[in-house]
């Protein structure tokens, strides 16, 4: 056997395997995810350098697990490790405060509060972008507060969607859907994030950021 | 590593010992992209150039042509580019290949190779595109041999390789990717052969 017997079976081979074409998802329908302030329209996402991003979670209520699992479910929603957090034990080095309790009076002029209700429970993000705008002043802070007793009432799935919620904004999903499929829809009660979430979120990571994190 | 033992044992069973050759090469290999996607901007990963280490083993089964059974593995890191700037890595990916070819004489000390078998990409992290792991892809190659004899037994081997396979994950068809990304390789490694006495 020759070369020249060979040849026309490994091109033919060659020729089956290279048929194949990848075509990528086209990541539409997006819906706004930038902070409107003003004339201004704010986008920010967690620069590489600032990853894992480290989320300090109030010890009360099984919320570290909820947020842990909720860190797990956007994690897995990008292909190229655009978003990673852990969770800290020191709340001083956190980048990420998540708080048991309810959200006190907004106090800085130029923080937006996004607010979350749920039947058994609530949650608020504030956002502070600081005088110039341009910049997120960290920590991100969190508030989770169940609405009853939770040793009366279960709100395990409560706290699991809204801290998957509350951290949808802390990775710069600033605004709330109308659509009820959507994670970050203001009343929210989706059990897995929707198409659209993980297309805006992807989006969201590769949108120029024009706010740059602070302390 | 079973079947490159259980082709020596036979080889050295048989009144072809003598023809028994095994080989080690030491090199590099560089790939094309295995991803590449648009989100905002063009968005692509590539492993880097991966220094491979190759073992082989093959044994005379017609005149002037070999049966090869032949082992590889490289690792480098899963290089991520958003619009041509490179954007850091999704940690680092080793490469193992299992294949089984002929070889043959082209001119002089040159050798012709084509071969089939599997590669498996086995990711260092668990993330993005490798999080719900890769499967084996089929594996087609060929190649050129350049065989220097030392002596009786021993010879330096410098060869080229080039193979294609096709590349997709569970992360890319679940995030609504269709097809495989077709992946060449081209690689070039020094070693020595050893012809078994």
């Amino acid at each position: 056997m020759t070369i020249r017997r060979v040849l026309p079976f490994a091109l033919l081979l060659a020729g089956a395997l290279s048929c194949s074409e990848a075509t990528a998802p086209g990541r539409a329908p997006v819906y706004e995810w930038r902070l409107v302030l003003g004339t201004d329209t704010l986008s920010f996402h967690w620069p590489k350098s600032a990853l894992p991003v480290k989320v300090w979670v109030e010890d009360s209520l099984g919320m570290p697990a909820r947020v842990q699992e909720g860190i797990a479910t956007w994690r897995a929603a990008f292909l190229y490790g655009e978003y990673d957090a852990v969770l800290v034990a020191d709340s001083a080095a956190a980048d990420v405060l998540v708080r048991v309790t309810t959200a006190p009076g907004a106090s800085v002029a130029a923080a937006r509060r996004l607010h979350t209700a749920f039947p058994g429970c609530e949650g608020a993000t504030d956002i502070d972008t600081v005088a110039t705008r341009f910049e997120l002043r960290l920590p991100v802070r969190i508030y989770i507060t169940p609405k009853y007793d939770p040793t009366q009432v279960d709100l395990t799935e409560c706290f699991r969607i809204t801290a998957r919620h509350e951290l949808g904004h802390s990775l710069g999903l600033f605004q709330h859907t109308t659509d009820p499929v959507d994670i970050m829809f203001s009343q929210p009660e989706a059990q897995a994030l929707s198409g659209r979430d993980v297309n805006t979120a992807q989006v969201a990571a590769h949108w120029p950021s024009n706010m740059a994190p602070t302390r | 590593m079973v079947s490159l033992a259980a082709l020596v044992a036979l080889a050295r069973s048989a009144p072809l010992a003598a023809q028994v050759r095994l080989s080690g090469a030491i090199g590099v290999t560089g790939s094309s992209a295995l991803v590449t996607d648009l989100i905002v901007q063009p968005i692509e990963v590539k492993p880097a150039l991966a220094p491979t280490f190759l073992l082989s083993a093959s044994l005379p089964i017609a005149t002037k042509l070999r049966a090869s059974l032949d082992l590889g593995y490289g690792s480098s890191a899963a290089e991520l580019t958003e619009d041509g700037v490179s954007s850091g890595d999704l940690g680092t990916l080793g490469v193992f290949t299992a294949s089984a070819g002929l070889v043959g004489p082209l001119v002089s000390r040159l050798s012709w190779r084509v071969s089939l078998g599997v590669l498996q990409y086995v990711p260092s992290e668990k993330i993005g595109v490798f999080q719900d792991g890769v499967p084996a892809a089929a594996l087609f190659g060929a190649g050129l041999d350049w065989r220097q004899p030392f002596s009786e037994h021993w010879a330096g081997v410098a060869g080229v390789r080039y193979d294609l396979h096709l590349f997709s994950t569970s992360a890319l068809e679940a995030a609504g990717f269709t097809g495989s990304q077709q992946v060449s390789r081209v690689g070039f490694a020094l070693g020595a052969a050893w012809d078994l006495p």
